[in-house]
């Protein structure tokens, strides 16, 4: 069933094709990457963020700056969604850092309420990629409670190694183990599907 | 600097985006000289790209998308008439280009498409801005319905005794409501300013108009959680605030 969802969802045009047109100034191409990514953008923000109205604000820079700043685009250095879940989660860390508001509340995976996507215009998509986040939030529910704790508080919560060091009052080296572990393990499980 | 001169413990945090300043560009120095290193980087790499899906997805409200390509759309007018524009001054003698008919009709058609730009925008303008009064409504609410938030009496000094003002806050919060009534309307080039005094140290939080029942209110977003200030207060200062207050107090609240 996976493979037939997956295997109907096959774009059309690749995220590469679609940001040579974004270079185009082909608006039409910023719309189908905007129905791709902008709910996992919003995801990744709301998670940083918790406020969905300063999340949604995100989104929508961060699709501005795909539209005024795809040029500096390299496929070479990385795949469009990095690129752009990179630029999401560093405006929204900056927005959290001005916020000064740093909490040192329990990261819940489940704490931004699942919605029905009502406004994808690609139904498909949007079934793909509400999978493909169950399949990784699965497997990070399998990782140990320590290396879970250490590569949320890095990505979701922008804190440095050395604030985790400090914040977990751990040895610097056992945190970079931890982060390294955790990140061996889900590419690990992630590639084993 | 990791031992040995490598950077391979500080890679999977590289990824997450958790080195400081000074150890990215360390890490971003050192990979394009050390196979050893980038072999680290391509191994952890996959696992790190995972994480953003590590979210639930939600659909953005219609109104992100309809705002992003409102400004695309608005950027694409503005660009097609810059190169317009461009194409025209380039020609060598405006003069003799005008007398072709429909040269002069081509321009008047842009300069018609500028102003229709022009006005675009300037409705743009006007939407983000009822955008920023309905998130600050919102912030509002959200304040008021919280259970730890106080309401505290905002005091008129004997500079115009007959203002009135209630500071609404969570002390807890960065954030507090400031509703005044009965202060003068100022004349332009004047606004009153909202600060936050810490010790001695004032902070400006802000400057509002009052409308013509002397009736204004400013959502205040301090630097620091209000608790660590004591007194709140209110002067006039010129248009854009003053570094520190340079006129007296029209009124004020005390936090603790």
């Amino acid at each position: 069933m996976l493979g037939r969802v997956v295997m109907m969802n096959l774009p059309e045009r690749s995220d590469e094709e679609l940001m040579s047109g974004v270079v185009r100034r082909e608006s039409a191409a910023l719309e189908i990457l905007y129905d791709r990514y902008a709910a996992s953008a919003l995801g990744v923000a709301l998670k940083i963020l918790r406020e969905r109205a300063s999340a949604e604000d995100i989104v929508q820079e961060t699709f501005w700056r795909v539209w005024k700043s795809a040029a500096t685009f390299d496929s070479r250095r990385g795949a469009f969604p990095s690129w752009l879940f990179a630029m999401t989660r560093n405006l929204a860390i900056d927005e959290l850092r001005r916020r000064a508001a740093r909490q040192a509340s329990d990261i819940d995976l489940d704490d931004a309420a699942s919605e029905i996507p009502d406004c994808a215009s690609d139904v498909m998509d949007a079934v793909w990629t509400q999978m493909q986040s169950e399949r990784v939030r699965e497997a990070i529910q399998q990782l140990s409670e320590p290396q879970r704790q250490v590569i949320l508080l890095a990505y979701f919560q922008g804190l440095t190694r050395q604030e985790i060091a400090e914040r977990l009052q751990e040895p610097a080296g056992t945190i970079h183990t931890r982060a390294r572990l955790a990140l061996q393990k889900l590419k690990t499980l992630l590639s084993g599907e | 600097m990791p031992r040995e001169n490598h950077v391979e413990e500080w890679i999977p945090f590289y990824l997450l985006g958790g080195l400081d300043a000074y150890e990215t560009e360390m890490v971003e120095k050192h990979l394009p000289r050390c196979a050893q290193c980038r072999a680290v980087l391509e191994d952890l790499r996959g696992g790190a790209q995972a994480l953003p899906y590590a979210a639930r997805p939600i659909p953005p409200s219609p109104r992100v998308k309809r705002d992003l390509f409102n400004r695309v759309h608005a950027d694409l007018r503005a660009n097609s008439a810059a190169s317009q524009a461009r194409a025209i001054a380039t020609s060598a003698n405006w003069f003799d280009w005008l007398r072709v008919p429909s040269r002069a009709v081509a321009l008047a058609s842009l300069i018609l498409l500028v102003l229709s730009i022009a006005w675009a925008l300037s409705l743009r303008a006007q939407v983000d801005q009822l955008h920023a009064q309905v998130n600050e409504q919102r912030v509002a609410l959200t304040l008021l319905s919280k259970p730890s938030t106080v309401t505290k009496d905002f005091q008129a000094t004997a500079v115009q005794p007959n203002a009135r003002g209630q500071l609404i806050a969570d002390l807890s919060d960065h954030r507090a409501l400031l509703v005044v009534s009965g202060l003068k309307p100022l004349p332009q080039g004047r606004v009153y300013e909202a600060w936050l005094i810490k010790g001695k140290t004032p902070v400006g939080v802000g400057t509002f108009v009052v409308d013509a029942n002397g009736v204004g209110q400013i959502l205040i977003n301090a630097p620091e959680p209000l608790r660590v200030y004591q007194i709140a207060a209110l002067t006039e200062e010129p248009e854009g605030g003053s570094a520190l207050p340079t006129t007296s107090i029209l009124m004020s609240s005390q936090f603790n």
